[in-house]
């Protein structure tokens, strides 16, 4: 029973509120299916910080901001276009949407080509695929592990929420649950309170809610895998476009097996009530989406929506967040060589990283105003700062240690390999991948030797968890050059005699791939 | 910084990207000829191998997962852990009035936190003995092993 009903919470009490606006961001595409509950799941985050900031109970909350929300995506259809398009464009004009830097083959990669029967069957087999890899994982629902933080932590918080304003405010302002980190982020909490409105107060049930949005967030980025192999078939050219229908199924298997592999990595803490999975998958799909895809303005909106979710998950989802944003910004809105102090341009940037930081920061500001702290910087800690480090050293490369060498070793050889190709199909350098991993993995080491919790203890109790991230990242990071490495399996490179004598490539993305194959994309 | 980062505004398309081809020559398939397609292709297999193990590896230790979580013994472990958790929150709505504080009396701090979580809603727990109404402590007992013990100050 409390498998259904969660399940049926986040169907319908998370997806229905944020279908228009996931339709809005994603178009009628598969990642839509994934995407509206977890922006459903923002909405609910956003309605907390009304009911905490201003007051109210969380259904009052959340109807409004569901409201506001979806009224201003029916209005802005309404004004502009009509759902699921891209809007339309002056002629001779390509459809750049206002991106600076990215050209026409990029924007125009990740629609499906081809009559609609066919683009339909290939968006079903995407969603199966995905739903096909979350399968496994999920069967552990059939247990009733809850796990220590989540009930100290986020099914605490969700019951705070559940009783309303005065509850919420009074019960983070007891110093008695400092245990509790008071300042945490309140997507998890909502969506467990949400589901004991519809269902009453029951903890397995508010569990297995956050884990089938965990698994949303994961089938994002495993969505966004497979759709690297749009990109990655639409650069197969000539005589070797025979293999587009091979490279498409093979990325959707990678993106199918890479959702059974984020989860594995989480271990328990992926099915037993812990947002350390929730944070880290929204995270990476924003990666797979804002820095690995070929800039478009859906991947852009898509990354977003998951860099908001991340920034709303936890603390360290909050940092990365901004990480997140900033290269996200910079690949988006490149510095030129020259004007690269060009003020409109900074504004850009600017706005790039503001707009999408408010709900985090927002919370992070409330928090900051009624005087929530976290555990973990209380006080100074009495240990060196070189023991310190060398035990979060130690630790951190204990967990990272398998999938750091192998992602390296993959990175290498398709760096060698496959980096035409890559280009070809205008995915993102992985310099942007990796810098997002490491910059997270510093901010995460930094926490470590600056916090005032005992370190043996600390790291011990959570280096296995706070690490999920970045090795669920490396793994989207290996699919992502899985895919590329089976296109040029099942599509070896052609001579350039050859490709002289081929004839002209037909179809939206590659007509437009093959006018744009010698600029590199970022 | 990423490289490709610096670029003339136009997309790409000006003159330095055009003239600067960034395509590394061991990954030009023409001039190698077919010498470089052999060797595309075998780093390509070699890169589907490592990835395909890994991801192999994260299958089998999910499988590993569910397995352990699904035996017999872990359900009943994990039934037990549930039912201590419902026990205190029903117990502590039982002896203690709505909105009572409270202050747990044992030195355990875990057992602070697990009355303060199963408090939640109901009573508000307090950190010093001066500023609560009740006494509570968790101890042996009835409930899944467990029992509150309550009394007013």
């Amino acid at each position: 029973v409390a498998q259904v009903s969660s399940f049926l919470t986040v169907l319908l009490g998370l997806g229905l509120p944020g279908f228009l606006p996931a339709l809005a961001v994603a178009g009628r595409s598969p990642v839509l299916v994934f995407l509206a509950p977890l922006t459903g799941g923002i909405l609910l985050a956003v309605a907390t910080e009304l009911e905490l900031g201003v007051g109210g109970s969380l259904l009052e909350c959340y109807v409004l901001v569901a409201a506001v929300v979806n009224l201003a995506v029916i209005g802005w259809w309404l004004v502009s276009s009509r759902p699921g398009s891209p809007a339309p464009q002056p002629a001779g004009r390509p459809a750049t949407t206002g991106l600076a830097g990215a050209g026409p083959a990029e924007t125009g990669l990740l629609a499906e080509p081809g009559p609609a029967g066919r683009v339909w069957a290939w968006q079903a087999a995407t969603v199966a695929g995905i739903l096909a890899g979350l399968a496994l994982p999920l069967v552990a629902l059939r247990s009733y592990t809850i796990g220590w933080d989540s009930n100290s932590i986020w099914l605490t918080h969700a019951l705070m929420i559940y009783g309303g304003h005065h509850e919420l405010l009074t019960s983070l302002q007891n110093h008695a649950y400092t245990f509790s980190n008071p300042d945490y982020p309140p997507l998890v909490p909502a969506a467990e309170a949400l589901a004991f409105k519809f269902y009453g107060v029951n903890l397995l049930l508010g569990v297995r809610a956050i884990t089938f949005l965990t698994a949303c967030a994961v089938a994002i980025a495993g969505t966004g895998i497979a759709t690297s192999g749009l990109a990655c078939a639409g650069a197969a050219t000539g005589r070797r476009r025979a293999s587009r229908p091979l490279v498409r199924v093979a990325a959707i298997i990678a993106g199918g097996a890479f959702c059974v592999a984020g989860f594995s990595v989480a271990a328990k803490y992926g099915i037993d009530g812990h947002a350390d999975l929730m944070w880290g998958a929204s995270a990476v799909a924003a990666i797979i989406w804002g820095l690995v895809l070929p800039r478009s303005r859906q991947s852009l909106l898509v990354a977003w929506v998951c860099v908001v979710a991340a920034s709303l998950t936890k603390n360290e989802g909050l940092v990365t967040a901004l990480i997140l944003l900033v290269l996200i910004a910079f690949r988006y809105r490149p510095l030129r060589r020259t004007g690269w102090l060009q003020l409109s341009d900074w504004a850009g940037r600017s706005l790039f990283v503001a707009v999408p930081a408010l709900p985090g920061l927002a919370w992070a500001g409330i928090a900051r105003l009624i005087g929530l702290r976290d555990a973990f910087f209380t006080a100074p800690s009495g240990q060196s700062v070189a023991s310190r480090a060398t035990a979060t050293i130690a630790a951190m490369a204990g967990q990272l240690k398998i999938v750091g060498v192998a992602a390296l070793v993959v990175l290498a050889a398709g760096s060698w390999a496959l980096r035409r190709r890559r280009e070809r199909a205008w995915l993102g350098n992985p310099a942007w991948l990796w810098s997002a991993c490491l910059a997270s993995l510093a901010t995460l080491f930094l926490t470590y030797v600056i916090g005032s919790d005992p370190i043996a203890w600390w790291l011990t109790n959570s280096v296995n968890r706070t690490t999920i991230f970045a090795q669920v990242l490396l793994y989207g990071d290996m699919a992502v050059w899985l895919v590329l490495a089976i296109s040029a399996l099942a599509a070896p490179e052609e001579s350039r005699a050859a490709g002289a004598t081929r004839p002209a490539a037909t179809g939206t993305a590659t007509a437009k791939l093959t006018a744009g194959l010698s600029q590199p994309p970022v | 910084m990423p490289s490709g980062q610096f670029h003339d505004g136009s997309g790409g398309r000006g003159t330095a990207a055009a003239s600067s081809d960034p395509v590394p020559d061991a990954a030009r398939p023409a001039g190698g000829g077919r010498g470089r397609r052999v060797g595309t292709a075998v780093v390509a297999t070699v890169v589907a191998v490592v990835v395909a193990l890994m991801l192999a590896l994260g299958v089998y230790r999910d499988v590993r997962l569910n397995t352990g979580l699904l035996l017999p013994t872990s359900i009943k472990t994990q039934l037990l852990g549930n039912d201590r958790e419902m026990c205190l929150y029903r117990e502590l709505r039982h002896d203690l009035p709505r909105g009572a504080s409270f202050y747990d009396d044992s030195a355990n701090y875990l057992h602070f936190q697990r009355l303060a979580e199963a408090a939640t809603l109901w009573a508000v727990p307090r950190l010093t003995l001066a500023s609560a109404q009740w006494h509570v402590t968790i101890v042996r007992g009835h409930c899944a092993g467990i029992a509150l013990k309550a009394w007013r100050r």
